[in-house]
């Protein structure tokens, strides 16, 4: 006896023909769903997003860093080396790295153009804190700052925006009006260019480095800097040494906001736990408009169930189970529901890159993305067909043939 | 082919329950064309539908082709319906947003066929029934009697032993009648058993036995 089950085209076919024929009635379903997996996709996008962001802000900056700032209203720069050797006096076992830093803006020229380029004026130690990477060439080192050479390390975009390459070391660059020759650039790093409040990532990638000697006639020993960056041996450390920096640099400078100390660490995870709020609230909202998505869906599907009526009993007259017609009204809503989220995923992209550019949110689209989109979808589909499904299986035949 | 031994059938009402058949008992041969007449509400349709394997008695026994049918499930059932009944019913049953092969091949569907076969066939069996001009046609474009005709098509799909026909003429005007009439007795000559419930005495003389319904009992009215 041959295999009496019908294909799975014998349902998905009649399906597209009717709804050739009840246009309004699918794409209203489709349109249900097609909401709900947007709200969906556009949460768990988001959630990724802040996820990445955070690791590799943690990837960078790591759980242990604290970052001193002048924040004096004159400008003048509130840090000196006298403080670092007091540091390093104080607490050098447990400092990984210290690196004083000035910033600056200058032109620079190349080829009769100029680039206006963030200058970062500091010590070898700043690749430490930033676990920097070289592409080409070296970073700078303390026989730099000692002998005030005159050396320029690029970030990666730097060197591709002034030479399009980053095999420029030996090269010379003229930044305001002096000559640097390029000993390096630094590998195309992942730093997300993050604000949180008080505090902005530097943007490693599109500044250039000098030894911070050069930008200064001070003696090389007693400099003064507007940014110190100091790296922990151990993030549990940092609860401890907070009042021990203070009194370094000046409990009243502190006070006087002349001076503030940004732990990054602290900033993400409150940057975090907000994101948490906007993604549960995000997602409360999705779930709603999902639940009101099914709910039409379910509707159209029992009116569907009743209009054919009599269409279900002469199936059940000329041969099919319950479990067929089960599987008919199951398939045509999972078949909805799958239009209904590919079109939901679109959607939520689009909606992503909105959101992404108008509220500098990061958003991550990806393979999770578009999984959890169609589990969703599927999901629906299963939910808002199931109960119509089982009503028209339990139709009596001779009373549906009656309709 | 068909044994029916004393059938009931009752259905419960709110305050009420009525019975529609009484000890009902039936044969019939295979070959055999039987008409079955009587005034409205008498049971004629409830039998159909139990001939047909739509609905099960109470009690009694009901054996088609060595087949207890009282004592099969749901889906033994749709597989009697499926290889060995064909169907036609007073007002005509279609799938509305399918063409007339698509819906002439719906038993195909639940016999495996494919879909490319089933069309073949429908199309096939309905230049039989003389409707070869409007296979692209929706079943809301048909007349009465076409509609008939393409039931008819349907109800032969899967080379049934036995066609069941509830009304077939009813709603038809004379001429149609006598055409579907004519097209059950070829039909019947080829060697199909048929089952026909009608009103209309002029078309039951087609049958080879007639019998009368009356107060769920069955008598046999004429023929041999």
């Amino acid at each position: 006896m041959q295999d009496s089950s019908p294909n799975l085209f014998s349902y998905i076919y009649p399906a597209f023909k009717m709804w050739q024929v009840k246009r309004l009635q699918a794409l209203l379903s489709i349109a249900g769903i097609a909401i709900g997996v947007m709200g969906f996709v556009v949460v768990v996008a988001m959630g990724l997003g802040a996820r990445q962001e955070f690791s590799r802000a943690i990837g960078v900056l790591g759980t242990n860093t604290v970052i001193v700032n002048s924040t004096s209203s004159d400008g003048l720069p509130q840090l000196n080396s006298e403080m670092l050797f007091s540091l390093n006096k104080l607490m050098g076992k447990e400092l990984h790295a210290m690196a004083p830093v000035q910033h600056e803006y200058r032109n620079a020229y190349i080829n009769r153009k100029s680039k206006r380029v963030r200058l970062v004026a500091t010590s070898s130690a700043y690749r430490e804190v930033f676990s920097l990477a070289i592409a080409s060439g070296r970073f700078l080192a303390p026989y730099d700052l000692r002998h005030r050479q005159r050396v320029a390390v690029l970030g990666h975009e730097s060197a591709m925006e002034l030479f399009a390459t980053t095999q420029v070391s030996g090269q010379m660059l003229r930044l305001g009006n002096e000559w640097f020759t390029i000993i390096g650039v630094l590998a195309a790093d992942k730093l997300p260019v993050m604000k949180l409040s008080g505090f902005e990532m530097p943007d490693i990638a599109h500044s250039i480095y000098v030894p911070m000697t050069v930008m200064t006639a001070d003696a090389v020993d007693d400099l003064e800097f507007s940014q110190l960056m100091l790296k922990f041996v151990d993030d549990q450390r940092i609860p401890a040494a907070t009042p021990l920096l203070q009194r370094v640099f000046g409990a009243g400078r502190f006070r006087q906001h002349k001076l503030e100390m940004v732990i990054p660490y602290e900033l993400l995870i409150k940057k975090k736990q907000f994101q948490n709020m906007l993604e549960v609230f995000l997602l409360g909202i999705s779930s709603i408009i999902l639940a009101v998505g099914i709910a039409g869906v379910l509707n159209v599907m029992l009116v569907s169930v009743n209009t054919r009526r009599s269409e279900i009993g002469l199936r059940r007259a000329v041969g099919a189970t319950k479990s067929d017609i089960i599987q008919q009204f199951m398939i045509e809503g999972v078949l909805l529901a799958v239009i209904g989220g590919t079109v939901g995923l679109l959607a939520g992209w689009g909606t992503g890159i909105i959101v992404a550019s108008w509220f500098d949110l990061p958003v991550l689209f990806d393979s999770r993305t578009i999984s959890t989109g169609f589990v969703v979808a599927l999901l629906a589909g299963v939910v808002s067909a199931t109960y119509p499904a089982i009503k028209a299986a339990e139709l009596h035949p001779v009373d549906a043939l009656r309709s | 082919m068909i044994q029916v031994r004393a059938i009931d059938k009752s259905y419960t009402l709110p305050g009420q329950k009525i019975t529609v058949l009484k000890k009902l008992s039936l044969d019939i041969a295979e070959g055999d064309f039987v008409a079955i007449m009587g005034p409205s509400g008498t049971g004629k349709s409830t039998l159909l539908n139990l001939l047909g394997c739509l609905d099960i008695a109470d009690s009694g026994s009901f054996i088609l082709e060595q087949n207890t049918i009282s004592k099969m499930d749901d889906r033994a059932l749709a597989e009697i319906r499926n290889r060995k009944l064909g169907f036609v019913f007073q007002s005509t049953i279609f799938v509305d947003y399918l063409d007339l092969p698509d819906n002439v091949a719906i038993p195909g569907f639940y016999s495996g066929m494919s879909h490319f076969d089933g069309r073949q066939r429908a199309i096939g069996l309905l230049k039989q029934v003389g409707l070869g001009h409007r296979l692209s046609h929706l079943p809301g474009q048909l007349s009465g009697g076409e509609s008939q005709r393409v039931a008819i098509a349907r109800a032969l799909f899967n080379r049934p032993r036995i066609l069941l026909a509830d009304e077939p003429t009813g709603n038809l005007d004379r001429r149609n009648s006598v055409e579907i009439v004519n097209m059950l007795r070829g039909l019947n000559a080829e060697g199909l058993t048929i089952v026909l419930i009608t009103h209309d005495e002029t078309v039951a003389r087609a049958a080879g036995k007639i019998f009368t319904m009356q107060d769920g009992e069955l008598k046999h009215h004429a023929g041999q």
